[in-house]
């Protein structure tokens, strides 16, 4: 047993490591770094490039990939992205790093290919020196992770809390205004921040590489194992991450030596383990304090008296633009061939899952990361209910909306006291318990095959489906106007603007918040239905929550509040790589998610997304081409002294 | 799509570890008796009235446009890959094995005078569906070759359309199953249930009892139910020849590479002998995991037999000693298989060494395309493509599968399988596959 307690810390150094990585940076930035993962996977992947391909002694080719290129992209990462961050919401946080986290492997994949690479040697030398600890194998390449946790946990504890400059960084979090009165710049300190960041980012890619495997999915992985001891953490103390990685990797190894390793409830169990460390965690931090809370990373009050606010455009875009929209998309599925109704008709189902991002996140600001899961049960359970029960298919979608209805209630009571980074957290440990668990099972995945989910008589081929999907989505898209303008949209608009305010006005925010999830659960199963509807089975492995991740990463890019929104990002998530496909050359093919990274990145500086930048452009064009009207002036409030 | 979930990865685990074992090689005689399978030309079964199309047309017969893609000139085929996603990796750039294929058919003077030509599809990019939409609808083909991980997402669409598809077929059971009659590969059909069985050899059993194992761990990936059942049905195998189980673990995670906790487990159970479901990297890290804690368990793998190996040091010196199916036998090829690497090494040159999966399977996919083309007809329709070539019982594909001809009729039943197959099986010494065991026969047997 001693033995497989030493084994497991194989894994757990790098859950330790990773967790740290991503408390450091959050402690220092204010800000939850989705793309840490793919960041060190990128840096590990150049230091493979430059050591093994191109025979670079180890010592030069760390200096250049974690000494120089990590650090690089780290401040280029702050010119272009991170410092337009700071004021901003938290799903735009969010998004933008989600935003790097699909650019940098599709870039890596452009780079340098997608050849599969069967071992990466770390930066310990080879041939591998192996010491036996109680008779279990300890490589180099482990003792390497072993001592980086050491130096981290070190480093980090020490320098955060106990130097000026740790004082500076943790300042700068709390209110980047005040701190710039105290002489410090905040821009460079951002921006040593961020390089510090990549730099860690990339050593512990480096270091990983050898043990996890050196491609893009191992380290998201890892990444969202690692969320596990970060929550464990409240996001903050560095040593409780590490133990708690530490532990989750032994875990594991003693599981595994405890169950018997044929049965499919250790099938189950063992990748779950974080998941139920997340949910552990989570529940006692929320009984223990009543509140899950983020750090205040928004800055003070003098922050947003002294900083340049856009203008804040609360109110939706109008009617207007919606009709024309509607009337140019109507008859594309007319117009199209064949494989381009099949991309529209898919793209149609995925608007309606994309309305359910709309209304929570949009109107109810809620960030929630497991509306693709919601779609999943909507298309597994309308496939169950047609094909295997023998229902008629309006009645199977219905039903299946109706199974995720509640299950977005429960999450909704039982998250709402969370800030918005524990909540999205927390909703992406759901949504991958789900994919593990639940997913899983043979009565879904039928070897691989899904359950097919035949298409109604009067909407068999592409194009009727697609007209189909588009009535649904219209009906829907009011239904979810409708609470915008109704007490409930009101309830949650000033609960975004301010949930204290809100609550001291009486209002009930429970009641609104939960209703709003159990209804967007309901709208993504439909629009779940109809992406099965549209490949004509439900394939469970469609409905992972990393696919979610870009989904919303897309949308968010085209505007997160406009139900038209919500269709343009449905057509786009399936036209442009259809373009890309037909019309240009092959090695094109990493493009379409590069560039839907990119689009997520700009939601940084276009918060509002960049259907409603473009359509306040074209207004203020249409403005400056109106004939100039007096313009009356609204008297100006005088001062009355007194 | 962008992100391929890990669900569907594991199809690649699945499709990677039966690779070997699904396109089979044996010197058993042709087990359906009611054909005579010369070594080059094929004949349809009893009844069907057809003439042997593999001669040229007769003269006076007129080449029209009978079918999506034919026209008096030419043939237009579709291919699709998985150029983006996780499953890139395994099968990327492999269409320059269908591509040489048709290179060698067309300097042949092509199929009854017409060249053939082949359009790519991505089904990485845009998913599979959309990917053969984009063949059928938009560019127009006859049949495709499905080379990827993802075909059954894409076989219902095939079917309703009587496109006919042919690929390596072990990513679902679509490949055995009614009503995809209309979908051939080139080996039997191992991850199809018939009546709550699946069917597999006991060959790996027997050449594992050759090397002296007594007690087998088997490990395959958890979230891979093909994997998860390749394991199952080879315990059930092994154990008529003497090996008993002494470890069973299905619940590696995809892509796993740091095996320390598997490595004791073996050692603590005290087994002499591996086999790993599992990709090439995973294999690598497990075998390492053995060496570095003092295991001598002999370890078989499914995969690992390519070039990507040799070409690693690294990795091969964590593989040395292990063995490996080693089918198609590439190291010492016979006639059939030295045509391939012929033809690849001339009209695809950059493949070089050993073939990796995707560019061999095509090449034999494509071999089995353009034999139904050759049976369809003069003027063949894709209907006389599926019924024609769905009652040829035993197809050898001029020497490629001339060990164990291709079985097409008895689609949907276990007649789909011949009654033995054999593997060659190597070993990995020095860098360097040698040919340990060749024609290791296996008799069929029936797993839950």
């Amino acid at each position: 047993m001693l033995q497989f307690i030493i084994a497991g810390l194989v894994f757990g150094s790098l859950y330790a490591i990773a967790a740290s990585g991503l408390v450091v940076t959050y402690l220092s930035a204010g800000i939850l770094n989705f793309s840490f993962g793919a960041t060190a996977f990128f840096v590990a992947r150049l230091y493979y490039d430059l050591h093994t391909t191109h025979r670079m002694a180890i010592i030069p080719a760390v200096i250049l990939s974690v000494g120089l290129a990590a650090p690089a992209i780290g401040l280029v990462l702050h010119l272009a992205l991170f410092r337009y961050l700071r004021l901003a919401t938290p799903v735009v946080k969010i998004v933008a790093t989600v935003g790097v986290a699909v650019a940098l492997p599709a870039t890596a994949n452009l780079i340098f290919g997608q050849r599969p690479i069967l071992l990466a040697p770390g930066i310990a030398p080879r041939p591998l020196r192996v010491f036996r600890v109680f008779h279990v194998p300890v490589t180099m390449d482990q003792i390497t992770v072993y001592i980086c946790v050491v130096l981290m946990l070190a480093v980090g504890t020490v320098v955060l809390r106990h130097t000026d400059i740790g004082l500076r960084v943790r300042a700068m979090v709390d209110s980047p205004a005040m701190t710039s009165l105290s002489g410090t710049s905040p821009d460079r300190v951002a921006a040593a921040v961020w390089m510090a960041s990549t730099f860690l980012a990339g050593l512990i890619g480096v270091v990983s590489a050898p043990i996890v495997g050196l491609d893009s999915n191992s380290f998201t992985l890892l990444m969202i194992a690692a969320f596990a001891a970060v929550i464990a953490a409240r996001l903050r103390s560095l040593p409780v991450a590490v133990v708690v990685g530490v532990a989750m990797g032994i875990a594991g190894s003693v599981l595994q030596y405890i169950l018997p390793p044929s049965s499919s409830f250790t099938q189950a169990v063992i990748p779950s383990i974080p998941f139920a460390v997340t949910t552990v965690f989570l529940l006692w931090n929320v009984a223990r304090r009543g509140r899950g809370d983020d750090l205040r990373a928004n800055g003070g009050v003098l922050d947003r008296a002294i900083s340049y606010q856009r203008e804040h455009a609360s109110a939706p875009l109008g009617w207007g633009w919606a009709v024309p929209v509607v009337v140019v998309i109507g008859p594309l599925a007319l117009v199209l061939s064949g494989f381009w109704v099949g991309l529209v008709t898919t793209g149609v189902a995925l608007a309606i899952v994309f309305l359910s991002y709309t209304l929570l996140i949009g109107e109810g600001g809620m960030v929630w990361l497991c509306q693709a899961t919601f779609a999943g049960v909507g298309a597994l359970g309308a496939a169950q209910l047609a094909t295997a029960h023998g229902w008629p298919l309006p009645l199977a979608i219905l039903g299946a909306a109706l199974i995720a209805a509640p299950m977005g209630i429960v999450l909704g009571l039982l998250s709402i006291r969370l800030g918005d980074v524990h909540l999205a957290l927390v909703t992406l440990t759901f949504g991958l318990l789900m994919e593990n668990l639940a997913f899983t099972r043979q009565t879904f995945t039928r070897l691989g095959s899904g359950v097919a989910l035949a298409r109604p008589s009067f909407a068999h081929s592409d194009r009727a489906l697609a007209y189909v999907g588009l009535a649904t989505f219209i009906v829907l898209a009011l239904v979810i106007v409708n609470v915008r303008r109704s007490t409930t949209g009101l309830v949650l608009g000033a609960v975004r603007t301010s949930a204290d305010a809100a609550r001291t006005m009486g209002v009930s925010v429970v009641t609104s918040k939960v209703l709003t999830a159990g209804l967007a659960a309901f709208v993504a199963a439909v629009g779940g239905s109809f992406l099965a509807l549209s490949a004509g089975a439900a394939l469970p492995s469609q409905y992972s929550s990393l696919i979610g991740l870009v989904w919303l990463a897309v949308l968010v890019g085209t505007g997160i509040r406009s139900t038209v929104g919500a269709l343009l990002a449905g057509l786009t998530f399936t036209l442009v790589p259809g373009f890309v496909q037909v019309y240009l050359p092959t090695w094109f093919a990493p493009v379409p998610t590069l560039l839907f990274g990119l689009g997520a990145i700009v939601v940084a500086k276009y918060p509002e997304g960049s259907l409603a930048m473009q359509i306040r452009q074209a207004r203020s064009i249409a403005a400056r081409l109106r004939p100039h009207a007096p313009v009356e002036e609204a008297p100006r409030p005088e001062m009355v002294v007194t | 799509m962008h992100k391929v979930p890990k669900l569907a990865v594991c199809a690649v685990a699945a499709l990677v570890a039966a690779a070997c074992s699904s396109s089979s090689k044996t010197s058993a005689p042709s087990t359906t008796p009611s054909t005579a399978a010369s070594a080059s030309s094929t004949t349809a079964a009893p009844g069907a009235g057809l003439p042997n199309v593999n001669q040229n047309f007769a003269p006076g017969a007129a080449l029209t446009a009978s079918a999506p893609g034919i026209t008096p000139t030419t043939i237009k085929l579709g291919y699709i890959t998985s150029e983006t996603g996780i499953a890139a990796s395994s099968f990327k750039g492999g269409e320059v094995g269908a591509q040489a294929r048709i290179a060698l058919q067309n300097a042949q003077g092509g199929i009854d005078g017409r060249k053939i030509e082949l359009v790519t599809a991505d089904d990485g990019t845009i998913g599979p569906k959309a990917a053969a939409q984009q063949l059928v609808d938009n560019q127009g083909v006859f049949g495709v070759i499905d080379i990827s991980a993802f075909v059954v997402a894409a076989a219902p669409y095939f079917q309703q359309n009587s496109v006919p598809v042919t690929g390596v077929g072990i990513d679902g059971p679509e490949w055995g199953q009614q009503p995809y009659t209309n979908m051939f590969e080139f080996g039997p059909p191992s991850y199809t249930p018939f009546d709550g069985k699946f069917y597999t050899y006991d060959g790996v059993a027997q050449f594992l009892k050759s090397i002296d194992v007594t007690k087998l761990a088997s490990l395959a990936y958890g979230i891979s139910q093909s994997a998860i059942q390749s394991s199952k049905s080879l315990l059930e195998a092994v154990a008529p020849q003497g090996i008993s189980n002494c470890y069973e673990d299905n619940s590696v995670q995809f892509g796993q590479t740091a095996f320390t906790t598997e490595a004791l487990a073996v050692q603590k159970n005290g087994c002499d002998g591996t086999i790993l479901a599992t990709v090439d990297a995973s294999d690598v890290g497990f075998s390492a995991a053995l060496k570095q804690a003092g295991v001598t368990a002999k370890q078989l793998y499914y995969t690992g037999y390519d070039q990507g190996v040799l070409d690693d040091s690294n990795a091969s010196a964590a593989l040395d000693g292990d063995y490996f199916v080693a089918s198609p036998d590439f190291t010492n090829p016979p006639p059939g298989i030295q045509q391939m690497l012929n033809a690849l090494h001339q009209y695809a040159p950059s493949v070089t060494g050993i073939p990796s999966l995707g560019a061999y399977a095509s090449y034999e996919a494509t071999d089995v395309m353009i034999e139904g083309l050759e049976v369809a007809g003069a003027n063949p329709t894709r209907q006389s493509f599926i019924t024609n070539l769905r009652g040829v019982a035993s197809y050898d594909g001029h020497g490629l599968f001339a060990d164990s001809p291709l079985i097409f009729t008895g689609f949907g039943t276990p007649a789909m399988f011949p009654t033995q197959q054999c593997l060659d099986y190597a070993e990995l010494e020095h860098g360097k596959f040698v040919i340990v065991a060749k024609n290791v026969c296996g008799k069929l047997v029936a797993t839950t």
